[in-house]
């Protein structure tokens, strides 16, 4: 099954089964009263209910899924999904609900060719690799008697990094910091050496909150790369108290708080697989693979 | 926002066309009943719009017993049967009040179609034919507003999909149109009271009781002759025969007896065929061109020559008639019809009788105190009027001597009065007399207003002979015809036209209604009465229906089938997780949890390590499609044997 492609099935709404009753209340009442327009008119309400079945089945056929954006996120907290639905047909598609998990969101109209964003949290549990499951699109078009549903499978696996728990890095990493803390006491903190716009898993803590409070936009302060003889720490899966997922999770706040703090390179050094010191968002990010595939 | 509630808008645009719908209905209902509806749509649309609080279930019961007792008081509790359907709709318009939903406005809409049904029912006329095609296409609106919740700026798109909505349900409504069957009996014999039927000529004639119904313009039938139309002032229209005078009435009775063919041999130019298609009527007369001489399907003929039908036509009938014009010999009037014929109240219209004696004693024969008698009527200084003075006794010696106008009933009774004094066998006639010849379809219409009586006399040799004084006393009433018949509108040409085609196309559809409703003479049903009766079609029908249910089905249950073997591993395994009572810890993967499970249950260690190692063999091993089938047979029965064992345990 590809990406977008969906089954479709159409359930009866809970209006079917009167409008069912009603439209053989009506051909038994013009039936047994022998009026002939009333045949007309009976028979237009069942070939109605009828062709409602059709005109339901191809509104939602034509939709697929165009894209499919997941901020990396951590297990336990939500993530933002942006899907982007696609409508290739030239008809319009009309009143659908896109659920997804327990979230819905409803689009009155899609035109034809059109393409609409929804966003939907998503809540992972655990960490891994997870496949982010799929929608469901149900629409009650045309007159409300029939549900059409279909299925959309999003085929798209997710990196979930571990659950985030408080990290001590003063703690942990008491041991190897001395020379550390004397160069954070000289210099303070470092000056931003410029402005940029936010891209999204950047640090909150890096927003330049007064630019940004001019109307551009969220701007975030750069800092010049640290210089390469800056002190290196190592996290050690050792050092960090807890079981596994404990341990896990430790670890993946401490990289979080290194990264956003940008005074050290920093290493990750799990059983197995050492990961030299670094610094940047790709570096972040390979540790905190590493976390999440443990 | 939650889609399923109902908006102000979507409220009020129900509202309005389900009161478009009921539109035609209003006339029947009591007065109180459009103010009634317009509150409820009004007060229902400030319920969904927030602007007043919904009413409470006392208050909603309240107004239901309200209304109900209304009605009960305004129909009374005689006639259950009359009351179905105000109830019905008076059910519909306290609907709105509990309709919160956007189910409830379908439900609503949906029922709508019953009103429809019911509207033609009541009046199958082409304004109503056009009322109810613009009401299937209102509530297909409604249905999809209150359905889609549309935005304003999806109106056109949304419209464009209805109409190719109603368009695409067109050819399957033929469909259900000509296999629909037709019932040549009802099974629900209850009269809902909806068809209007018109009380027309009636079982007795007296003072006043034609002049009642003569301003009416409602149609009493149609006729189409088969040939030439005969002069207008020989279109008699025969109804009910009466004997019977009791000195203010005459009636009617079933005492005739029932004939087949009463005059076979008649000459080819005194015979007519008519088509007539009669409106629903309260009595059982079937008119026809004076006088008919063969039975209808629907009817039987009397001795009297009229036609009466086996029950009321409470709907449009269509039969066919044949008549012979002129005096019918029906041999010797038979002694004991002679003496009913010359039978006369003892006592009263002294005067008149005094008369009648005079008038015989100065003729030779029958013939002639005929003839004295129409000059007498022709000369006597008579005039015609609609509204004659309401006389009690001795009602004919009044009318002859001192009022001297009166109506065709007033005339025709006097003149059989006259005529039984005198000794001439007589009896009095009610029907109609001419019609309206339509210039576009060239078919005969005619009216209440053209309901008239006229007597006959027995002339030995002759047999029956029509005497209408009324032709003697206003000739020019007997001239009426299309033109004349405009009123309103004076002679306005195009207007004269445009009725005319109204009333064409009125007749033609009345006539291709009743051929489909009673399916013969349409090509389209006759090719399809063939299929619709035949089980085979059925079969095929019913066979379609439940093939596609069952692929519908098929369908749902294939989603689960379609899984990699994999999935349905992975889907087996959850399902015994959930069994075995043991969560699997994070990060804990399906083997070390089944491991674990073996430890817990060491009774079942055994199949746990099975399920364990095909589990991995499945998921890791790279089988082929053929081998992965076979593997997930035998993990799911060894998940099943575990199943099974978890439940012996408990």
């Amino acid at each position: 099954m590809k990406p977008g492609t969906g089954i479709r099935s159409i359930l009866p709404d809970r209006s079917l089964l009167p409008a069912l009753v009603i439209a053989a209340v009506v051909s038994v009442f013009v039936m047994n009263y022998a009026i002939p327009l009333g045949y007309a008119v009976s028979s237009l309400l069942l070939a109605l209910i009828a062709a409602s079945v059709i005109h339901g089945y191809r509104n939602v056929s034509p939709l697929r899924v165009a894209g499919i954006e997941a901020e990396g996120c951590f297990a336990g907290e939500p993530g933002i999904l942006e899907i982007t639905l696609h409508n290739p047909a030239r008809h319009g598609v009309f009143s659908i609900n896109v659920r997804y998990g327990h979230e819905v969101v409803a689009i009155a109209y899609l035109g034809g060719g059109q393409s609409r964003r929804i966003d939907v949290l998503y809540h992972p549990r655990q960490r891994g690799i997870q496949d982010l499951g799929g929608i469901t699109i149900t629409s009650a078009y045309p007159l409300g008697l029939l549900m059409t549903r279909k299925y959309l499978s999003l085929r798209k696996d997710q990196l979930v990094y571990p659950k985030r728990l408080p990290c001590h890095l003063g703690q942990i990493l008491s041991s190897r910091l001395g020379s550390v803390q004397a160069r954070q006491t000289r210099g303070g903190d470092p000056q931003p050496a410029g402005v940029r716009a936010y891209a999204r898993g950047d640090a909150p803590g890096r927003i330049h909150w007064r630019l940004s409070a001019r109307g551009q936009g969220l701007m975030v302060k750069e800092f010049d790369r640290p210089a390469p003889h800056m002190d290196s720490l190592m996290l050690c899966w050792s050092d960090v108290p807890g079981d596994t997922e404990e341990r896990l999770s430790r670890l993946c706040e401490g990289l979080l708080h290194l990264e956003a703090q940008r005074r050290f390179n920093y290493g990750l050094s799990l059983p197995g697989i050492d990961i030299p010191p670094g610094q940047g968002r790709e570096h972040l990010a390979r540790c905190l693979q590493q976390l999440a595939l443990f | 926002m939650n889609a399923e509630r109902i908006t102000l808008g979507q409220t009020l645009l129900t509202g309005g066309i389900l009161g478009w719908v009921m539109l035609p209905q209003i006339g029947m209902m009591p007065g109180w009943f459009a103010p009634l509806y317009a509150i409820i749509v009004v007060l229902s649309a400030c319920q969904a719009g927030g602007i007043v609080e919904p009413l409470s279930i006392v208050a909603k019961i309240m107004t239901g017993v309200a209304a109900a007792a209304v009605l009960i008081f305004t129909y009374g509790l005689d006639d259950i049967q009359a009351l179905v359907f105000p109830g019905f709709l008076l059910l519909l318009a306290l609907k709105p009040l509990e309709s919160r939903h956007r189910h409830e406005h379908v439900q609503s809409l949906l029922l709508a179609y019953l009103v429809i049904a019911a509207n033609l029912m009541h009046n199958p006329s082409p304004l109503m034919m056009a009322h109810a095609a613009s009401s299937c296409l209102l509530t297909v609106l409604g249905l999809l507003v209150v359905a889609n919740g549309a935005e304003r700026t999806a109106w056109r798109p949304l419209l464009a999909r209805g109409a190719w909505l109603v368009l695409s349900a067109v050819p399957l409504a033929i469909i259900f149109f000509t296999v629909m069957p037709r019932l040549s009996a009802p099974w629900i014999a209850v009269d809902l009271g909806l068809t209007q039927t018109i009380s027309g000529v009636g079982d007795t004639i007296q003072p006043g009781s034609i002049s009642s119904i003569a301003s009416s313009r409602d149609v009493a039938f149609r006729a189409e002759f088969k040939g030439r139309i005969p002069t207008h002032e020989n279109l008699y229209w025969r109804g009910p025969v009466m004997w019977d005078f009791d000195g203010s009435a005459w009636r009617s009775d079933n005492q005739s007896r029932r004939v087949r063919i009463l005059t076979a041999g008649m000459p080819a130019e005194r015979i007519t065929e008519v088509k007539i298609t009669l409106q629903p009527y309260a009595h059982r007369w079937l008119f026809a061109l004076d006088a008919p001489i063969r039975r209808v399907p629907m009817g039987y003929l009397t001795s009297n020559h009229e036609l009466r039908a086996l029950k009321p036509p409470d709907e449009v009938i269509q039969y066919t008639t044949i008549s012979a014009q002129g005096p019918i010999n029906a041999g010797p009037l038979d002694p004991r019809e002679r003496e009913r014929a010359l039978r006369l109240p003892r006592t009263g219209n002294e005067k008149t009788r005094q008369l009648a004696t005079r008038l015989r004693a100065g003729s030779s024969d029958d013939r002639e105190v005929v003839n004295k008698a129409i000059r007498l009527f022709a000369t006597g200084g008579f005039t015609y009027t609609l509204s004659p003075p309401r006389v009690e006794a001795d009602f004919v010696d009044k009318f002859l001597f001192d009022i001297k106008e009166g109506f065709c009933e007033s005339y025709a009774s006097a003149f059989a009065f006259l005529m039984r004094a005198a000794g001439v066998p007589t009896r009095l006639v009610a029907g109609y007399q001419g019609g309206e010849i339509n210039p576009v379809s060239g078919h005969l219409t005619v009216r209440q207003s053209s309901a008239h009586a006229w007597a006959e006399v027995w002339i030995d040799d002759w047999g029956w002979v029509r005497v209408d004084p009324t032709a003697m006393v206003a000739p020019e009433r007997m001239r009426s015809g299309w033109a004349e018949s405009t009123g309103l509108w004076g002679n306005d040409s195009r207007v004269v036209k445009l009725k005319a085609y109204l009333e064409a196309m009125d007749h033609l559809w009345t006539r291709w209604s009743l051929n489909e409703a009673s399916g013969t003479n349409s090509t389209l049903t006759s090719a399809w009465k063939g299929l619709s009766h035949s089980p085979l079609a059925w079969g095929v029908l019913a066979a379609g229906i439940m093939g596609g249910a069952l692929t519908w089905g098929l369908r749902r249950y294939d989603r689960h089938r379609r899984l990699t073997p994999q999935a349905q591993a992975i889907h087996a395994l959850a399902r015994l997780e959930g069994k075995l009572g043991l969560r699997r810890e994070t990060g804990q993967t399906p083997c070390q949890y089944l491991h674990q499970a073996a430890i817990r249950h060491p009774d079942a260690a055994a199949t746990l390590h099975d399920v364990a190692s095909l589990y991995a063999t499945l998921v890791y091993a790279g089988l082929s499609k053929e081998d992965a089938k076979q593997a997930i047979v035998q993990l799911q029965s060894a998940i099943g044997r575990l199943i099974m064992h978890i439940y012996s345990l408990k």
